[in-house]
């Protein structure tokens, strides 16, 4: 009986640690308040190629919505993290980025930024969050993306 | 009940939407041979040119828009600087075939030289500023309409590079003296940017300075 007892009190430890987790996950970051935005600046390093954007992302209801655009408002790409699946759709690539490679890629990296909540790392993959900024590096690819909040209320 | 509201709340839209929608009238070749003559005539006479603009960007995805604020200099048909000032600080210089972005972090040097793209995208800026561009027929196929007090230029990019970015570019011309007062920029992503010129000051002094690249 005791055997048995314990054997459920590890279980339901191991079900506790994985809903905590999970939980923590949903509160990563990089995330707005519920129904609130958030504002960054994006800075992406390719291969020695710089370019610089802004990134807009609003928490819904079990999702972060969000776009990348230009400082001139040209738009890159809207995409849309599911908390659940875990999982991100990319929508409205502008031409010039809309290959199938280039959409794995960022579909992967935004991936795993949303998905963890504090310095993590896997195979290409090396997130550091720092006070006031949020650094994704993807070893493999040798892109660094830099996402520094912008302290501005831009959609007033 | 409230089936019946959404379609009175439908039919009440389309009236009010109705009086703006009939404004813009399409005009006959020669009127819009005419209206290009008279625009090209005073892009010519300007030399310097500055304004403030206000540059309103939809965000469907976020069922919202990004309002920007700034500040635009243009000198003798090769220098442009385009600066905006809030809710963030960013800076896009044109001087002949170079190009400078500033932002807080630093600043990038590109030769338009070595990028289509870029060479596309300057031009556009230099030349819809002071409505030049409407007579580049082998970069866009362009219509005129009339509207209110206003001209507008419907122009459809026909070269592949700004094809990718842009489904349509409108100018907007003050009839009184056919300079540009509003542009739309109709993305191929489906979203839009609205650029609002005011304050324009026409050929007064502007150190050339501000348009130098190191």
């Amino acid at each position: 009986m005791s055997r048995l007892m314990r054997r459920y009190s590890k279980l339901i430890s191991l079900v506790v640690l994985c809903l905590l987790s999970v939980d923590m996950m949903a509160q990563g970051p990089f995330r707005p308040d519920k129904d609130g935005k958030c504002f960054f600046n994006l800075e992406m390093d390719m291969r020695g190629h710089s370019i610089t954007g802004l990134t807009i992302m609003q928490q819904g209801d079990g999702e972060v919505r969000g776009t990348v655009v230009n400082q001139m408002g040209l738009k890159a790409f809207d995409f849309i993290y599911n908390d659940t699946k875990q999982k991100v759709e990319l929508q409205n690539v502008v031409k010039m980025m809309n290959r199938w490679y280039i959409r794995r890629v960022l579909r992967r990296d935004l991936r795993f930024l949303f998905s963890h909540s504090s310095n993590a790392h896997d195979r290409s993959h090396t997130l550091i969050i720092i006070p006031d900024s949020v650094r994704l590096q993807n070893t493999r690819q040798h892109i660094n993306y830099l996402f520094t909040p912008l302290a501005h209320d831009l959609a007033k | 009940m409230k089936l019946r509201r959404i379609i009175i709340f439908q039919l009440i839209s389309l009236f009010l939407c109705l009086p703006s929608m009939a404004q813009r009238k399409a005009v006959p070749a020669n009127q819009q041979n005419m209206m290009v003559a008279e625009i090209e005539k005073a892009s010519a006479r300007l030399k310097t040119f500055e304004c403030d603009f206000v540059q309103t960007k939809q965000l469907s995805i976020l069922n919202d828009k990004l309002v920007s604020h700034g500040h635009m200099y243009y000198l003798g048909g090769k220098s442009l600087r385009w600066e905006y000032t809030s809710p963030y600080h960013y800076t896009f210089i044109v001087n002949g075939t170079k190009v400078k972005m500033k932002d807080s972090r630093g600043s990038q040097t590109v030769d338009v030289k070595s990028s289509k793209l870029f060479q596309g995208i300057t031009r556009i800026m230099l030349k819809s500023m002071t409505g030049s561009c409407l007579s580049e027929r082998e970069d866009f196929r362009t219509t005129l309409y009339t509207e209110g007090d206003e001209w507008v230029a419907v122009m459809v990019p026909l070269k592949k590079e700004m094809r990718q970015l842009f489904q349509t570019i409108t100018l907007h011309y003050s009839t009184r003296d056919q300079m540009v007062r509003r542009v739309d920029l109709k993305e191929r992503t489906g979203d839009e940017v609205g650029i609002e010129l005011t304050n324009l000051k026409k050929n007064v002094p502007i150190n050339a300075q501000i348009f130098q690249i190191d």
